[in-house]
């Protein structure tokens, strides 16, 4: 089954689908800095045409926060 | 040109008051490489490039910037009302300004250099008039003099920056969000057209600038056919449909007085169509506005050959515009090199055709561009002395021609780098230099850089000539480089050069000077240069040597002195 929220990240970290999960984290990825944080707010934002707040992006500090914020907001990831 | 770098080839630097990257991916994407200083680190860039990019070479520089990113604190100032903020920006601007100029010169990079837009946030309202009368005025006179900077320098290249956001608009632009939270002030859209445009600056850098537009008329000009509809039944003027053909018409006009030579090439009978130019008054183009015509029935990619080959130019500087389907398939499919845009299909649309394209924007214009129209036109008039003359002899010698041949001129710097870098025809071995190559030449005890200016008795051609001598070694001087512009070919020039060159080695005390000839897709016609001047061939192909003395008499219908 193919995860859209993996490949995002995997896009934005440049790091395989296959090597990320809902643990992925910026402490646990070297390639997960403050540049592909910046990418990966404008990839969430025009893959699932969302806008995210601050406090949104603050939050997001797993790949499996990330979907929690992004459920909250109702879209089904 | 088989001589440009390659897009992968090049490294793009880019040095910005805010983080650049997402603009550098856009562009990486397009197909080159980059690499990015700190960000607001654009002045430590500028005097030490090397290390700002730890030790990545770069070959080209962009520079992005926002005033109230470089200059916060005295925009805040300005914004309270301190007017001696507004003098300190504009200096400090300045300041800026000729440190990002100077990089070609310090460093031998291009520059790209971006003119900052209307300063956003620190409190502004953007719709408030009292805060927008303090402001717009500092900007503009900012915008003004890193114009006139930029101006200065052959190897800067200007994007506009605060052009951009207007055209997508402020709101549209800018993501207040990014920018407190990462530094990035704009939104996906604004980077995109960023990038599309730098790509396109870069990019034109090793592409033939534009050098003449050829036009069709019928449907191009005016609307409608004045073959079947005769003079008063075309539209050219105030009306729709009119109206679109007569701004169109003004933004080529606008093109001539940059420089861009004017042709047309129309399949009529040429009475009608000078008909036109004579009779609507409501036409904005005039018959002195084209340095030349081709009304007549025959295929318009022959049309456009002769065109370019009259004018002395290649034909990847010639652009062509027509409205037919069939015109425009002619001709990109019998001159692939010839830059083909079709006249949209409403009318409402044809007057942004040119601005869209791209191809005429951020041309380096230098005075000889701007007066190459007068200059053909002055041409035209040679030409047809040339047709009366009894023989080429009598004609060259009618010319009254006259050279001035310079040595290490570095006043010239700038039209001697540019005519490096756009002669393709008449070039020996087409290296290609900076600014900075070529003024360390200049000032090599080892090499000379003669560059020759003609003159005839119809007018000045500027300075058209240039040969780098290498005299490392003292007894066999190399000619390294060799060119002239196509306006001057036929004439003799040449060998009023070589003849110079040689009697230059034979008094410094060289017994041999040595020519080579690099062929390349457009230089076959100086391929016998060297053989025509007494250089024998050597073993190494497209080597020459000539012994010393050069015995021969210079040009005797050529006046020589020396600058």
């Amino acid at each position: 089954m193919s995860d859209k929220l993996i490949e995002l990240f995997s896009e934005g970290l440049g790091v395989p689908a296959d090597e990320l999960s809902d643990e992925t984290a910026p402490d646990n990825t070297p390639q997960w800095d403050s540049l592909a944080a910046m990418s990966m707010v404008t990839l969430l934002e025009d893959g699932f045409d969302t806008r995210l707040k601050t406090k949104d992006i603050m939050k997001m500090r797993s790949i499996g926060l990330a979907r929690e914020v992004l459920r909250d907001k109702g879209i089904d990831v | 040109m088989a001589e440009a770098t390659e897009a992968s080839d090049r490294v793009i630097g880019f040095a910005g008051s805010f983080t650049t990257q997402p603009i550098g991916d856009l562009v990486a994407s397009m197909g080159h490489t980059v690499v990015h200083a700190d960000y607001n680190q654009i002045f430590t860039t500028c005097l030490d490039p090397a290390s700002a990019f730890e030790g990545e070479s770069v070959s080209h520089l962009v520079v992005l910037w926002r005033i109230e990113d470089v200059f916060e604190n005295d925009m805040v100032a300005l914004l309270n009302g301190e007017a001696e903020a507004a003098v300190r920006l504009v200096d400090q601007s300045i300041e800026l300004a000729r440190l990002v100029c100077g990089v070609p010169n310090a460093h031998g990079i291009p520059v790209t250099l971006g003119l900052p837009p209307t300063p956003v946030g620190l409190g502004i309202d953007p719709i408030d008039t009292s805060t927008s009368t303090v402001v717009s005025p500092v900007v503009a006179e900012i915008r003004k003099a890193v114009i006139a900077e930029a101006e200065k320098e052959s190897a800067v290249r200007l994007i506009d920056h605060g052009r951009l956001v207007d055209v997508i608009g402020g709101n549209a632009s800018h993501d207040h969000r990014n920018q407190l939270l990462y530094r990035q002030p704009y939104r996906t859209k604004l980077n995109q057209l960023l990038a599309a445009e730098l790509d396109r600056v870069i990019e034109s850098v090793s592409v033939a600038a534009p050098k003449v537009l050829v036009l069709d008329c019928d449907g191009t000009l005016w609307d409608g056919i004045v073959g079947e509809d005769g003079i008063s039944g075309i539209a050219i003027g105030d009306t729709f449909p009119g109206s679109a053909f007569r701004e169109f018409q003004l933004a080529v006009k606008q093109l001539e007085r940059r420089g861009i030579m004017l042709a047309i090439a129309s399949k009529n009978e040429a009475e009608s169509v000078d008909e036109v130019f004579e009779k609507r008054p409501e036409m904005v183009l005039q018959h002195n506005d084209i340095a030349a015509w081709r009304v007549n029935w025959t295929n318009k990619s022959q049309n456009i050959r002769e065109i370019a080959d009259e004018l002395n130019i290649g034909l990847d500087s010639v652009v062509f515009v027509d409205d037919s389907n069939f015109e425009v398939e002619e001709v990109r499919t019998a001159l692939p090199m010839v830059r083909v845009l079709q006249v949209p299909e409403d009318p409402e649309d044809l007057p942004a055709l040119l601005s869209e394209s791209g191809l005429f924007r951020n041309l380096t214009a230098t005075n000889e561009d701007r007066n190459r129209t007068q200059m053909m036109l002055t041409e035209r008039k040679r030409d047809a002395a040339a047709d009366t003359a009894m023989s080429h002899e009598d004609f060259l010698a009618s010319l009254d021609l006259s050279v001035v041949i310079d040595t290490d001129n570095e006043e010239s710097l700038g039209r001697i780098t540019q005519l490096i870098n756009k002669t393709n025809q008449f070039n020996l071995t087409t290296v290609r230099r900076t600014e900075a190559d070529v003024l360390a030449l200049m000032q090599s005890d080892k090499h000379r850089v003669y560059s020759a200016s003609v003159t005839d008795r119809f007018g000045s051609y500027g300075l058209v000539g240039i040969a780098i001598v290498d005299a490392t070694d003292s007894s066999t001087h190399e000619i390294d480089s060799l060119m002239m512009s196509c306006r001057v070919l036929r004439r003799g020039i040449e060998s009023t050069i070589i003849h110079h060159v040689c009697n230059e080695a034979a008094n410094a005390g060289a017994t041999n000077v040595l020519g080579r000839f690099i062929p390349t897709a457009k230089n076959a016609q100086v391929a016998p240069l060297y053989p025509d001047h007494g250089f024998d061939a050597t073993d190494s192909e497209g080597v020459f040597i000539r012994q010393l003395p050069y015995i021969e008499a210079a040009p005797s219908h050529i006046e020589i002195s020396y600058g």
